[in-house]
């Protein structure tokens, strides 16, 4: 191999920088180059290559997170759905009142036609029914054509309905206590077995005697308007031993008790009368006349 | 110098191959974690959007969500502008201008402190879809590849279509369907070169070129835009500046959108807190709202005109953005009486200028307004009538461990004896601290809770003239239980909540609860139509509002508070007006606004478009309750010796017989001793100033 020696002449000089092997590279590297500037040959050939690879690359970045927040915002929602829908199933076989609060254990709402809490309610014992909510009173709400559905709320303990019109607005609020829940589950009788046991009644509880006595002083439309529907105490076993008045009015009506004494127990049947019908009749047992006005 | 050529070349050209083999190694290092590009483009816009609607069904807002529509639909125009600006070489370059970017490489390197960008439509399109914005080589060279990946795979007018229905052109409005909307009341294909120009203009900071907030930089921003449109050979120099010259005429539903947004915020946020973020702002949920759109504009313009009417009260020019601050801001919420529903809601001057909403976080003293729950308690607790003789004159409350409290009118003048419903009227201060004295500050707090106050309460004496802070929810739905005659509505904004596909997720149920006797909240509602007819409210009356109608003024220390809540028996709105800095209220010449010349007026010109056509409905009145006219200085029938008299409420057992309480001596030590031994003792700021009955 020969040294290499500095050029001597302008010959040997030229000779040096038109050798065939720079030449030849500078025109390749200028041609890819130009070939580039001019037809994108790298940009073409990177970009085709990360198409292939596409499939097998992370899902990552923003519009992908995104996609995922839309995909745990689905999920959380569909849970949402799916769980209320579930107990809403529950809820629309349900036959008795505690198996809506099996459905209501869940901590989930759930809402029934009026029609179906009629048919759990008639379910109910005579007794537990009328603690849950007064049958004249539940008449009343009736006719009124406006009651739409039940919606049942879980609480702490029990939980609580509130009757609803189509527009959503609550016509009525009733609490299942923990208790009342209970004893409708092993279909126990209810714990209102006395008249001092409600306290709307205090103060106003008279012998049957006296009551029956003051309710044939007044004329057969007070009777009718004061006790509707006497037949349902003939129906009752037992006998009735004492009457309360309510001093509560509610829209319009006044509740009275009747404390039905059994072979084995006692127990109070429920009733709503008109209040002025009532107010007469009690205006009778404390010996006043009709003329004076009986507030409550 | 054959040899130094030489090497220089050899070297060069192994430094070139390396650079070359490191990219290469390096694009086999990076390509591995690069983000995958969605197939098809399209599937970046696949969001449902959440939907919130106003009562009457109208569409309030959208988060979330694109409205993408296909390139044809959009305008030549606005194509041509933001290639023009954005990038002119788009469509002959392969995701990357390279002659763009070595200018850009040689400015950022070579001239310090200057940074020159250089992306690509495509490249902001990748940089959008897959990047944060954090400003590194590494981030550019992966936005770069993934560029190059886009223009491999799609078309050029599909790349220009996913960019230009993503893009952000303000809070409100992404993707160009949305903005021209939202701008412009237009679809995409109807804005002109003129609207073009500035929607174009506005990606670069849609925050900095708002032109609802910065007309004056919008424009600015679209004369750059047709000038790049004209350098480009989009359009000629005529046609630009017969575009410049083009009024911009800027959707105004698009204004009372963002106005409206104080209540929008109130109701993202209950979604938040009950969904999530994520279920908000990608679940395409679809929310009811109680807000009515009507009524919501008519409280905007009341809430305008009223504080630009204060704002020319005290001194400052409407106009005058420098003073901001200095303005006075206002709040107001009007409530449906019979289940609470909150039917307008502004909280604040400008839901643009400010989001702090004052209707519900602003917790200011309510001043003589929170009398009314101290006088139902003294009807309930002490069994006194509006016809109840009380002694108006200078008094001293003594509490242990404190300074003497002495209550002051605002008139500095005593009326001597005066009946309850008089008291009220004219908002005697010493008349409600003798009556919280009776009833000890918590019967007082107990009521206002019961009527729904929720703002902490502190058990003083000065409590009776409204110390304590509340917000104008609070008020509103608080006063509402008077007019329902007791009966509590919890305040609520979302009717209902469904996901995409239209199933229930929540749905609110209007429960009343009875919280006051109703014969006693009437006799308060008696009173305060008082204050309408005859009181410290009477320029209701003079502005025109003729329905029948109670409420109370509220005036705080120093004029800091104005206030006015007052109630139809269907609608109840409290109006707050201050400013957020805690400084007086005051006219140019000095003198104090009080409730009735600031808020109230604001409160009638709400009140007087809310209830237009409306049936005239009384108040009902219970069956207990009849009317008698007095004289308001004995509380007995009117004789000869009477100068005025007074209509009053009486229940079938009150009776107006002149029963008089007389007030204690002052110096004597009223504050309670043993029964209230942990209440702080009242502040002397509890010294409030009332307004000026009216024929003062």
């Amino acid at each position: 191999m020969n040294a290499w020696s500095h050029p001597q002449t302008i010959g040997d000089w030229l000779k040096g920088m038109v050798a065939l092997r720079p030449i030849v590279l500078v025109l390749l590297l200028s041609l890819g180059l130009i070939a580039e500037l001019r037809f994108d040959w790298a940009e073409h050939l990177v970009g085709r290559y990360l198409v292939t690879t596409n499939p097998f690359r992370p899902e990552s970045g923003a519009i992908w997170e995104k996609g995922h927040r839309t995909e745990d915002a689905r999920q959380v929602l569909e849970k949402i759905v799916t769980d209320k829908q579930a107990v809403q199933r529950e809820a629309r076989d349900a036959q008795n009142f505690t198996q809506i609060a099996q459905a209501l254990s869940r901590g989930i709402e759930l809402i029934i036609s009026a029609d179906h809490f009629r048919h759990l309610y008639n379910e109910l014992p005579p007794e537990l029914a009328a603690e849950l909510l007064s049958p004249y009173t539940l008449v009343r709400i009736v006719s009124k054509n406006e009651w739409d559905r039940a919606f049942f709320e879980p609480g702490a303990s029990g939980f609580s309905i509130y009757f609803l019109n189509k527009d959503n607005r609550v016509l009525q609020q009733l609490t299942v206590s923990a208790d009342m829940l209970a004893r409708m589950e092993h279909g126990e009788t209810p714990r209102i077995d006395r008249l001092e046991n409600l306290p709307q009644f205090a103060n106003r509880i008279y012998t049957a005697d006296r009551f029956f006595r003051a309710l044939e002083s007044v004329s057969e439309d007070v009777r009718r308007q004061g006790v509707p529907w006497p037949e349902n105490l003939l129906k009752s076993p037992g006998r009735v031993s004492r009457v309360a008045i309510s001093d509560e009015v509610l829209s319009g009506y006044i509740e009275l008790g009747f404390e039905l004494e059994e072979p084995t127990q006692t127990r109070v049947i429920l009733f709503q009368g008109r209040d002025w019908a009532v107010a007469r009749i009690r205006a009778v047992l404390e010996g006043e006349t009709f003329e004076n006005p009986i507030t409550f | 110098m054959i040899r130094f050529l030489r090497t220089t070349f050899y070297v060069g050209l192994i430094a070139g191959g390396l650079a070359v083999l490191g990219l290469v190694g390096l694009l086999f290092v990076v390509v591995q974690d690069l983000p995958r590009v969605p197939d098809p483009l399209g599937r970046i816009i696949e969001t449902p959007p959440t939907e919130i609607f106003a009562v009457t069904g109208e569409r309030l807002m959208v988060i979330g969500g694109r409205e993408a529509i296909p390139i044809k639909r959009v305008s030549q125009d606005f194509i041509n502008a933001v290639i023009a600006t954005e990038d002119h070489r788009f469509w002959g370059h392969h995701g990357i201008d390279k002659l763009r970017t070595l200018k850009a490489l040689w400015i950022t390197l070579f001239q310090p402190g200057k940074i020159q960008g250089a992306s690509t439509i495509t490249q902001q399109l990748a940089k959008n879809l897959f990047f944060s914005f954090e400003r590194s080589y590494m981030r550019k060279f992966r936005e770069l590849l993934v560029a190059l990946q886009i223009e491999s795979r799609y078309g050029k007018e599909d790349i220009l279509e996913a960019y230009i229905n993503q893009i952000a052109f303000g809070p409100q409005a992404h993707g160009i369907e949305q903005a021209a909307r939202s701008f412009f009341g237009k679809t995409a294909s109807e804005i002109n070169l003129a609207e073009a120009a500035m929607l174009a203009g506005l990606p670069k900071s849609p925050t900095r070129y708002n032109p609802y907030r910065h007309l004056g930089r919008a424009k600015t921003r679209q004369r750059i835009v047709l000038a790049r449109m004209v350098a480009t050979g989009h359009i000629t120099r005529a046609q630009a500046d017969e575009a410049f010259q083009t009024p911009i005429v800027l959707a105004a539903s698009t204004r009372k959108a963002r106005t409206g947004g104080y209540f929008l915020d109130m109701v993202i946020r209950h979604l938040e807190d009950r969904y999530g973020t994520d279920a908000v702002h990608h679940g395409g949920l679809k929310v009811a709202t109680t807000i009515d759109p009507q009524l919501q504009t008519w409280a905007e313009e009341a809430m305008d005109e009223g504080l630009e009417s204060l704002a020319a009260m005290t001194g400052r020019a409407p106009e005058d953005t420098a003073a901001e601050a200095q303005h006075p801001q206002g709040a107001l919420v009007a409530v449906e009486a019979k289940s609470g529903a909150v039917k307008a809601l502004v909280g604040g001057r400008g839901y643009t200028e400010t989001t702090y909403n004052r209707a519900i976080q602003n917790n200011r003293q309510a001043g003589s307004g929170f009398k009314p729950f101290t006088y139902y308690t003294a009807l309930e607790t002490l069994g006194f009538s509006p016809a109840t003789v009380m002694v108006d004159r200078p008094m001293t409350i003594t509490v242990r461990g404190a300074a003497d409290w002495q209550p002051r009118n605002f008139s500095r003048t005593f009326h001597g004896p005066i009946v309850l419903k008089k008291g009220l009227m004219d908002s005697v201060n010493t008349i409600a601290a003798q009556l919280i004295e009776r009833t000890g500050p918590e019967a007082v707090i107990a009521t206002a809770r019961r009527c729904g106050i929720q703002s902490p309460l502190r058990p003083v004496y000065s409590l009776a003239l409204g110390t304590s802070g509340v917000s104008p929810l609070e008020m509103a739905s608080a006063f509402a239980t008077f007019a329902t005659g007791g009966i509590r509505h919890e305040p609520f904004w979302i009717l209902r909540v469904e996901d995409t596909q239209g199933r229930i997720l929540e749905e609110h149920l209007v429960s009343g609860q009875r919280v006051l006797e109703p014969d006693l909240s009437y006799q308060i509602v008696d009173m305060m139509r008082g204050v309408l007819d005859r009181g410290s409210g009477a320029v209701v009356r003079r502005l025109g509002f003729t329905l029948p109608a109670a409420g109370k003024t509220g005036t705080t220390n120093s004029f800091k508070d104005a206030w006015f809540t007052g109630f139809t028996p269907t609608l109840c709105t409290s109006v707050w007006v201050g400013f957020d800095k805690e400084r007086p209220l005051r006219d140019k010449n000095g003198v104090g606004i009080t409730g009735g010349r600031g808020a109230a007026p604001i409160w009638t010109h709400f009140m007087k478009q809310a209830m237009e056509g409306e049936p005239t409905r009384e108040f009902a009145i219970p069956e207990d309750i009849h009317m008698e006219i007095i004289d308001p200085q004995t509380g007995r029938p009117p004789d000869d010796l009477s100068r005025e008299t007074i209509e009053v409420a009486l229940t079938e057992d009150q009776t107006a017989n002149g029963n008089v309480v007389e007030g204690q001596p002052a110096g004597i030590l009223l504050n309670p001793g043993p029964e209230h031994p942990a209440s702080p003792p009242p502040t002397t700021e509890g010294i409030i100033e009332e307004d000026l009955p009216i024929n003062n």
